[in-house]
């Protein structure tokens, strides 16, 4: 694989496994698969390039606005949906309908918002860096290591912060975290927010390199979800490593075969993991 | 009190020039058109350039003011005195909603219909022209189908076709040397029907395709496509990318892979001012079959009025050109078949012949026909190349006619 091709691979998964992270920590909290994230990524990167277009705004403004409008989602989904259905019946099914009906209304007030034509963000850093005769913008720089920081504090928070140990006992029992006096609403609300917070992020990071519009959650949804499923939920890096290797089939399906190829490379390649290795390449050890 | 011969003399003189002056305000139901745009798909930003020209360009009619044209189609203000008024609906670029919008402002009461969506809609949209019969006009297409049967008869283009062009391109191609094209498009209806014209007509001619490479919607570079076109080892790279961000990550992604193929593109780079602010100087070298020149005083007229209005950096592109020239054409057919009438319309612009434009080089006029209803002429192209982020240099190795 080419150089070019390879840099490419790694700002694409990076992406990739950031929305995969958002995936992890609302599983991790709610024991739910939320198909909204892609959503909150795509309001939150609209509203900024919509924001950003206008030279005369503030990006400090912009990036604020974008990352709320994220959080504020999540937050919704939290306590206007999940809580009060677990309140009311116990049923999985019914909460990742509502969760998809969410997604959904999210779209169009993204189309009603900010139009229904694609948008690209403002850089955040403009200038380009030339290493080994290759061009790479700063902003692909900045966003990668702004994912690399994210999955760093996130795994760090995970393994020693006093919410992020709670968490792991929530997310792996959550009726004895509860017998155990853990405020686990707290817990829940608290990382949910925090997946708002890196989907706000995730979404700022994408305007500035690919056209965004009301429509483009979908594939953010796919693509995320397939990072998840194939790096598993062992370990909160396995999102990235899954990124990784979406981006890398996607990128070499479309060098090697073409463009046309990707949907279908990416669609046998979930339809494959599913069948072979439904539990990922990284899983949760439990001690016997 | 007694008036004076030379004062009264003086007086109805200066009455009869200020009446001359100010002609009387059209009057009476206003001569609706009804305009097909696209303000959410791929063709957004094209389209949304023609708007603006079509809004400022009625409300220029209704004021009388003609430019150049005055000469073709009078001074009156309005249509047949009547005032002249522009609904609008937006078809998203999607052919299957065009058809719906096209009867809705129909029913809104459009007596002719405008399309300055995308080829793929107008294709569609057509149809709804020979049922009711209504003349419709389709200024900015390209693709030469939409005036071809079926559903033709009631449909006039005004900018050169796709065929006019890939003849240019050809001729180009030919004194260059080039033989091997690669292709590179996105996934909208429109690139794809005007992508398959080109293909058409370069194998006609012998050119060979070594790649062919879709760009999906929202890509962040197109980096795996170019090194695929790299790796062909074609002559030239020919852009039919529709979408302006998908064509500006294109030059981008070129720029940083320092790629050295030739690159030659169509007029919807030169359409869409967002490309070059978008690509910025990556789009330098980049060499297009654009519409403008910068020596016809036509233009330059219809320029001024045009940013004296939406300010003197305002871009003025072809698109509000070919508009102006549809509207002027309306004018004058109207008024000579006495009425709105679709039939009587399409006679009267059938009959027209020689009309002045204001794209194209100087001395450009268009000319119709019973079994040709698209007006543009040999002198309709201009081969112009981007420098400093503009199409700015009139090319000078070659141009048609």
């Amino acid at each position: 694989m080419e150089l070019s091709l390879l840099v490419s691979c790694i700002e694409t998964g990076a992406f990739y496994g950031l929305v995969g992270l958002g995936y992890f920590l609302f599983l991790r909290a709610t024991g739910v698969v939320n198909f909204a994230m892609g959503a909150y990524v795509m309001f939150a990167g609209v509203a900024y390039a919509s924001f950003s277009e206008n030279p005369t705004t503030s990006l400090g403004l912009a990036i604020i606005c974008a990352v709320s409008a994220a959080v504020l989602f999540a937050w919704i989904t939290e306590d206007g949906i999940l809580r009060p259905m677990a309140l009311r019946v116990h049923d999985e099914f019914g909460a990742v309908m509502a969760i998809v009906a969410l997604m959904f209304v999210i779209e169009q007030l993204a189309s009603l918002a900010f139009g229904a034509r694609p948008l690209l963000g403002r850089e955040l850093i403009e200038g380009t860096a030339v290493i080994g005769g290759l061009a790479i913008d700063f902003q692909d720089l900045l966003a990668v290591a702004v994912t690399m920081a994210i999955f760093a504090v996130v795994a760090i928070w995970l393994k020693h912060g006093r919410y992020g140990r709670m968490l792991r006992a929530v997310g792996d029992n959550e009726h004895a975290a509860r017998s155990l006096g853990l405020p686990v609403r707290r817990v829940r609300l608290v990382a949910v927010l925090v997946t708002g917070l890196i989907c706000g992020v995730a979404g700022l990071l994408a305007a500035p390199q690919a056209a965004l519009s009301f429509q483009s959650h979908l594939s953010f949804a796919i693509l995320g979800f397939i990072a998840l499923v194939l790096g598993g939920v062992g370990t909160p890096w396995a999102p990235l490593v899954g990124g990784m290797l979406v981006s890398a089939i996607e990128s070499a399906s479309a060098r090697y075969i073409g463009g046309f190829a990707r949907d279908y490379v990416l669609l046998a390649l979930a339809l494959t993991v599913f069948s072979l290795r439904p539990e990922g390449l990284f899983t949760i050890r439990v001690r016997a | 009190m007694k008036l004076r011969w030379p004062t009264a003399t003086i007086t109805a003189c200066w009455l009869a020039l200020t009446g001359i002056a100010q002609a009387a305000p059209p009057a009476g139901d206003p001569i609706t058109i009804g305009v097909i745009e696209d303000r959410s798909g791929a063709a957004t930003f094209y389209s949304s350039e023609s708007v603006k020209g079509i809004r400022l360009f009625v409300d220029m009619i209704n004021r009388g003011e003609f430019l150049f044209a005055a000469g073709a189609v009078g001074t009156a203000p309005g249509i047949a005195g009547r005032p002249v008024r522009a609904i609008f609906e937006d078809d998203e670029n999607n052919p299957n909603l065009t058809v719906v919008k096209t009867r809705r402002l129909i029913e809104n009461g459009a007596q002719i219909i405008f399309f300055v969506s995308g080829s793929g809609s107008t294709l569609q949209g057509r149809i709804v022209c020979t049922e009711q019969k209504i003349l419709c006009m389709a200024p900015t297409n390209v693709s030469a189908r939409i005036v071809q049967p079926p559903n033709n008869e009631y449909v006039f283009t005004i900018t050169p076709q796709s065929e006019t062009a890939s003849s240019v391109y050809i001729e180009a191609f030919r004194r260059l040397g080039y033989h091997r094209l690669a292709f590179i498009v996105d996934e909208s209806a429109t690139a794809k029907t005007v992508a398959d014209a080109y293909r058409k007509a370069f194998a006609a001619a012998g050119l060979t395709s070594v790649a062919d490479e879709q760009v999906e919607a929202g890509a962040r570079d197109t980096n795996a496509q170019l090194l695929r076109i790299r790796a062909a080892g074609g002559d030239v790279m020919f852009d039919l990318i529709q979408s302006a961000p998908a064509s500006a990550n294109l030059y981008r992604s070129v720029a940083k892979l320092n790629l050295k193929i030739p690159r030659w593109g169509t007029n919807t780079i030169t359409a869409q001012p967002k490309i070059w602010q978008l690509a910025g100087a990556a789009i330098d070298g980049l060499l297009v079959v654009d519409n403008l020149a910068p020596d016809n005083p036509n233009t330059n007229e219809l320029k001024a009025a045009y940013r004296k209005q939406y300010g003197a950096d305002a871009p003025f592109v072809f698109l509000q050109s070919v508009v102006w020239d549809a509207l002027m054409l309306i004018k004058k057919a109207a008024e000579t078949a006495g009425s709105t009438d679709g039939a009587r319309l399409r006679a009267a612009i059938e009959a027209t012949t020689d009309f002045p434009s204001s794209y194209g080089q100087k001395g450009n006029a268009l000319s119709f026909a019973k079994d040709r209803h698209s007006g543009a002429g040999s002198k309709g192209n201009v081969i112009v190349q981007f420098a400093h982020g503009t199409p700015s240099v009139v090319w000078d190795v070659y141009q048609p006619n």
